[in-house]
């Protein structure tokens, strides 16, 4: 997986998706460092990936308007986004030194503007990570956003400051 | 209290187990009990890859570990691992799909690893019939995708030269007019007609008429370019409209290509067959910029040239009276 961009609350991961649906596997974590990250992929890349997963022949989408997801596809991605974000967050508790609890993953199909009037109520602070990843000779696109509490900014603030002081001297 | 919780975990329909630390198990309830004909006593104390082998695998030892230690909860699908725990008489496994979601569990200063096993084999089997069902239907929709082009292509072509018909004709004279029109060109109708051609019918028959027809159809499309249209109206009846014309003399020169292909006997049936063909010429935008009239005064034009002299072509003039069939000198 390749973290390609950094993007503090400049809503650019909107130019990720077109209009439309996307398929968000999230999860929420909390105990000192709390938020909830979603893994999101436009529907024919989550097809891609599922059919890759399970070991079937990787075709290219021909009509993207028919993207047909079935409730085990949906389980596949929903562990897929279990695995990813497991690992992403439990760096940060890592770097962090806290330990973190997660809840399970929930998996949606969504509108793009659903996704962004639950990420962006309460003016929470979001991170951006535009991801991508090849599986199976597969390149995947989607994106990882991870909305933290203000709390949680500080806490990652002060780490980075601490870091840097020590990378400084 | 105990009591009423112990009850309630054996009356769950889940498989719930719970391991310690040192992955033994502690808690194994009824649903477990049931389908695996694996008693609590026989279970709790045993180390979890001892009563259920698939825990002894890497990945699923790996998952425990970072719930135990790390307090990571996991979603294992049985559409990519199929099954977690099995029967202990021996079934058709493959069959069996189960869902899996491990968490940690903090009890008394000491973390537990709670595993529930639900059984979703009725659901994805059905889930797996809906895709069946769906792939059938997108075959059938593919299917009739096909058929509709070939009822299409049947609309809008003639069977027995496959070229297009009078209406896809009409269709694609609008075009190149519209064509023309964007980029100052001029555009020309041929109407070809061939001559005597009823005599090859009454001599040797429709079968015989029909595949000369065809091949007539071939050399005229070897006649024009690839931009240009060939179309029949029925019979003996040709169109050609040819596009991105200059001047008037390259039309004849293309009219003059036609008359002399005809110089060749057609061989059908092994039987070498003359015949020779007449065309009247329109053009646009001089004669007329309607393509029902273009198409009319190629005709006029066509009927005066086999009246007076077949094997050649004749530019339609504006003098002329414009029904083909009244009297010409």
């Amino acid at each position: 997986m390749t973290v390609s961009e950094l993007d503090f609350s400049e809503y650019k991961y909107l130019s990720v998706f077109s209009s439309g649906h996307v398929v968000s596997s999230s999860m929420s974590f909390g105990n000192g460092f709390q938020g909830k990250a979603f893994l999101v992929f436009p529907p024919e890349q989550a097809k891609l990936l599922v059919t890759a997963c399970v070991g079937e022949p990787v075709l290219p989408v021909e009509n993207e308007n028919i993207i047909c997801l079935v409730d085990t596809d949906l389980d596949i991605l929903r562990e897929i986004g279990n695995l990813i974000i497991n690992a992403i967050i439990g760096e940060f508790g890592n770097l962090l030194n806290i330990r973190v609890e997660y809840s399970l993953p929930e998996i949606e199909l969504i509108s793009l503007s659903e996704t962004q009037k639950i990420l962006l109520e309460n003016d929470i602070y979001i991170l951006v990570l535009h991801t991508s990843f090849t599986l199976s000779k597969t390149r995947i696109t989607g994106a990882v956003l991870i909305a933290l509490s203000l709390n949680s900014v500080s806490l990652l603030l002060e780490k980075v400051n601490e870091l840097s002081e020590d990378l400084n001297g | 209290m105990d009591s009423l919780l112990s009850q309630v975990l054996d009356q769950v329909n889940i498989g719930t187990i719970v391991v310690d630390q040192n992955l033994d198990i502690v808690i194994w309830n009824t649903w477990l009990e049931q389908f695996t004909h694996i008693l609590k006593e026989q279970s709790i104390g045993q180390k979890i890859k001892t009563i259920c082998p698939r825990f002894g695998d890497k990945i699923f030892h790996e998952i425990l570990h970072k719930a135990l230690f790390f307090g990571q909860k996991r979603f294992c699908s049985g559409a990519l691992h199929h099954n977690f725990v099995l029967p202990s008489k021996k079934t058709n496994d493959d069959m069996i799909r189960q869902n899996m979601q491990i968490g940690p569990v903090y009890y008394n200063e000491h973390t537990y690893a709670l595993i529930q096993i639900m059984d979703v084999t009725s659901h994805l089997s059905r889930v797996y019939q809906l895709k069946n069902v769906i792939k059938t239907l997108e075959a059938e929709n593919e299917h009739i995708k096909i058929s509709e082009g070939i009822y299409k292509r049947q609309a809008l072509h003639d069977c027995l030269t496959k070229l297009p018909n009078r209406t896809l004709l009409g269709e694609q004279l609008n075009l190149a007019i519209s064509y023309a029109q964007r980029n100052a060109e001029l555009l020309a109708v041929l109407f070809l007609d061939l001559d005597e051609f009823k005599q090859v019918n009454d001599n040797f028959g429709h079968p015989y008429g029909d595949e000369l027809l065809r091949s007539v159809s071939e050399r005229l499309q070897s006649c024009i370019r690839k931009s240009d249209l060939l179309s029949r109206l029925g019979g003996d009846e040709f169109i050609i409209v040819l596009s991105q014309i200059k001047t008037k003399q390259d039309v004849s020169i293309i009219a003059e290509k036609v008359i002399r292909a005809f110089e060749h006997p057609f061989k059908i049936f092994d039987q070498a067959v003359y015949i020779s063909i007449s065309i009247g010429i329109s053009l646009y935008p001089s004669d007329t910029q309607d393509p029902e009239d273009l198409i009319k005064k190629a005709d006029t034009a066509m009927y005066r040239r086999k009246k007076s002299r077949k094997k050649s072509f004749l530019f339609f003039d504006g003098e002329w009276d414009l029904d083909p069939r009244s009297e010409i000198d």
